[in-house]
């Protein structure tokens, strides 16, 4: 009975509180920066990430993921909530989690079984909270083809990032032209998840990012120095920044304007261990792919810190490996500069691997520095060799599919100075896709 | 004409005995006594009519729902739930029928006895609930369901007989079950929390009527009256709360669930 009379006070107090926001054991939303998403095609894996906080004012152990939906299933990697994780009083430091989710399939948002939907639980599973904000994700048959593509030009006389359509072919004027006065050219590109755009410059020294599109004189958002020379972004907005020696993560809000933010949050080292390091690429849950030149891959967890070990990819027959790029399906391209090829390796890839191979003199692979893949499986390649006028500045297309010695369905140049009528080609370098 | 002695004992016989069983049981009441074998023939020689009433009405209940309390008992696991009824007072119609005997107990008197099945429209009971591990995280959400009673009764009515007119009283006594169901909380946002989830349940409870009103005579077949009834149907009872997958011993409660009714009402007297 007493306890009865506690709860009813508890119960009269909760009133006085009633017009307040729902507030259930844990409050669970997107992770601020990120965006959930709405489709996703056949062997697609795509990432949510939510921030689980405790609602309750007392620490709360054991709690874990009770029901997901089906194609989802929760990311137990270092950094995110475990299968079983303790937070802290509301308010008080540890109070919430980054509940990271991968999703393989199509999602209804509008099911009526609460069992198909996110809900964290006390044990006993009892006592749950869910998320307003649920998955809602669309089944398409197949992607769609990237709208326009970013290419970075090397020319030390113009250091611009072109935009064209993706079916740009020939010698097309680029639909937009950013032009800077950074020191060297855009060797590497990425758009994240705020379909904003990031590029480290040729001379390593520099990263910096702009809304899109990009074009003019546009002043980038923020610049951090020193941050590297290829780049990626997470979903949660760590910066990721490859130097000769080591991966710098830098906090989301990392800017050469805010004193002492450029400092790394995580730095991994050593990498590339018998090999210099050439290019990476960052998946939305931080997974790091990166290239070494001596024909292998790293590929780093979530959370990777310090000596931390990677998994080792070497792929059978290739040379100089150079770009890199994880589509949505997580099969993994890699550019080969020597062999003029282009890989594609499987999601499991690990140990010694034979790839899938585009090389040979009809696909016009002549140096190949940066790559990317669209939703709908074409592929584009930039290369870099303007010392053979054949080859000189061409960025190649090739159909989803493609292997072997097969023609591109699209090659096209970029101006050779800042005007984009300027005589000749420039040297194709970075290169990003917008879906 | 029977002693008037022997009318009273006929009458305290019937009310006390007939009321749980048939009308067509009474002669086979004690039949070891003499007294009563001899008013049992007394009454087998009566003209007993079959009696056919259809009631209508309304039912009138105020104060329908039951707050609730279920307190935490493992603070590691467990949340509180407050249920705080709106208590509403709430009128429905109700209908019935009654198929029985009428007979004379003497010239003044007449009584009537047999079974009878009453159902009001289902009452609808909500509220808030008020739910949480503590108070920064509790919440309120509403919730409704509603309950069905189905009241079977053994009856007896006693009529006067007055010319055309014959007030009356009545006793019923017997059973209701009454169907708690359709349990609704209002999550919402939607799936951004769990509740008791309250199974349909159907509670058979000791149920009784009372009341009193008039009939007249239309024709030598046909009665028409008017009367109020007090109604009990006693305790109702949702199912079992299902928190999610976990089965509680969590119900809501109506202890004492009644109506007060007006009622028109149409009798053949075969």
């Amino acid at each position: 009975m007493k306890s009865v009379k506690k709860v009813l006070a508890l119960s009269a107090l909760g009133l006085l509180f009633s017009g307040a926001a729902i507030a259930a054991p844990f409050t669970i939303v997107p992770n601020p920066g990120t965006t959930l998403p709405t489709s996703i095609i056949p062997g697609q894996t795509l990432t949510a990430t939510y921030i689980v906080g405790n609602n309750t004012g007392t620490t709360r152990a054991n709690n874990y993921v009770k029901h997901l939906p089906p194609n989802v299933t929760q990311d137990m990697a270092a950094g995110f909530c475990g299968s079983t994780f303790t937070l802290a009083p509301k308010g008080q430091p540890g109070s919430t989690c980054l509940l990271q989710l991968n999703i393989t399939g199509p999602v209804n948002g509008n099911d009526a079984n609460a069992d198909n939907h996110l809900f964290v639980c006390f044990p006993g599973g009892k006592t749950c909270g869910g998320t307003a904000f649920g998955l809602n994700v669309a089944g398409q048959t197949t992607g769609n083809r990237a709208t326009q593509l970013l290419i970075g030009n090397l020319n030390n006389s113009a250091q611009d990032i072109y935009t064209y359509p993706a079916t740009a072919n020939g010698t097309p004027n680029p639909t937009y032209d950013l032009n800077f006065t950074f020191d060297d050219g855009p060797d590497s590109l990425f758009i994240d998840s705020n379909n904003n755009l990031w590029a480290a410059l040729n001379d390593g020294i520099t990263i910096a990012e702009w809304t899109l599109p990009a074009n003019g004189t546009q002043t980038p958002l923020r610049k951090i120095s020193s941050g590297g020379f290829s780049v990626g972004v997470d979903a949660a907005g760590f910066i990721y920044g490859l130097t000769g020696s080591s991966i710098n993560v830098y906090s989301p809000t990392a800017s050469d304007s805010i004193p002492g933010s450029t400092n790394p949050v995580r730095n991994i080292s050593p990498i590339c261990v018998g090999g210099n390091v050439e290019k990476l690429y960052v998946l939305p849950n931080g997974t790091i792919y990166l290239t070494c030149n001596n024909a292998t891959i790293e590929i780093y967890s979530p959370g990777a810190n310090g000596a931390a070990v990677p998994n080792i990819v070497t792929i059978t027959g290739a040379s100089a490996t150079q770009g890199i790029f994880v589509d949505l399906n997580r099969n993994i391209w890699v550019t080969d500069k020597t062999n003029n090829a282009v890989y594609k390796l499987p999601p499991n890839a690990t140990g010694v691997v034979t790839p899938i191979t585009i090389s040979g003199g009809n696909t016009l692979l002549n140096q190949p520095d940066n790559l990317a893949v669209d939703a709908q499986g074409y592929i584009y390649v930039t290369n870099n060799n303007t010392t053979v006028p054949t080859y000189a500045g061409l960025v190649t297309v090739f159909t989803p599919g493609t292997q072997g010695n097969i023609a591109p369905v699209q090659t096209f140049g970029i101006p050779n100075g800042t005007a984009s009528n300027t005589p000749g080609f420039g040297t194709p370098g970075g290169l990003a896709i917008v879906n | 004409m029977q002693p008037k002695k022997g009318k009273l004992r006929v009458l305290a016989l019937l009310v006390g005995t007939s009321i749980a069983s048939s009308a067509y049981a009474i002669p086979v009441i004690s039949p070891t006594i003499d007294w009563v074998h001899q008013q049992t023939v007394w009454i087998e020689n009566q003209h007993m009519t079959p009696v056919v009433t259809l009631s209508v009405g309304g039912a009138f209940s105020d104060t329908v729902g039951n707050n609730a309390s279920f307190p935490i008992v493992d603070p590691t696991t467990d949340s509180f739930y407050i249920y705080q009824a709106n208590r509403m007072n709430q009128t429905r119609a109700i209908f019935g029928g009654f198929l029985g005997v009428e007979f004379l107990l003497c010239q003044e008197w007449s009584m009537q006895f047999g079974f009878g099945y009453y159902q009001p429209e289902s009452l609808n009971v909500s509220g808030n609930v008020t739910q949480g591990a503590d108070l920064p995280s509790a919440d309120i959400f509403s919730y409704h369901y509603s309950i069905t009673p189905h009241q079977m009764l053994a009856e007896a009515k006693f009529l006067y007989n007055m010319h055309r007119f014959h007030p009356y009283a009545m006793l019923g006594l017997g059973a209701s079950l009454n169907d708690s169901q359709s349990y609704v909380v209002n999550i919402t946002p939607p799936f951004i929390t769990f509740s008791n989830q309250f199974a349909n349940h159907t509670e058979a409870a000791f149920s009784y009527a009372l009341g009193f009103g008039v009939d007249m005579d239309i024709d030598r077949y046909v009665r028409l009256g008017v009367g109020y009834r007090f109604r009990d149907f006693g305790e109702s009872k949702t199912g079992r709360g299902v928190i999610d997958t976990t089965v509680t011993s969590n119900r809501l409660k109506e202890d004492n669930l009644h109506t007060n009714e007006v009622l028109a009402q149409l009798t053949w007297v075969l």
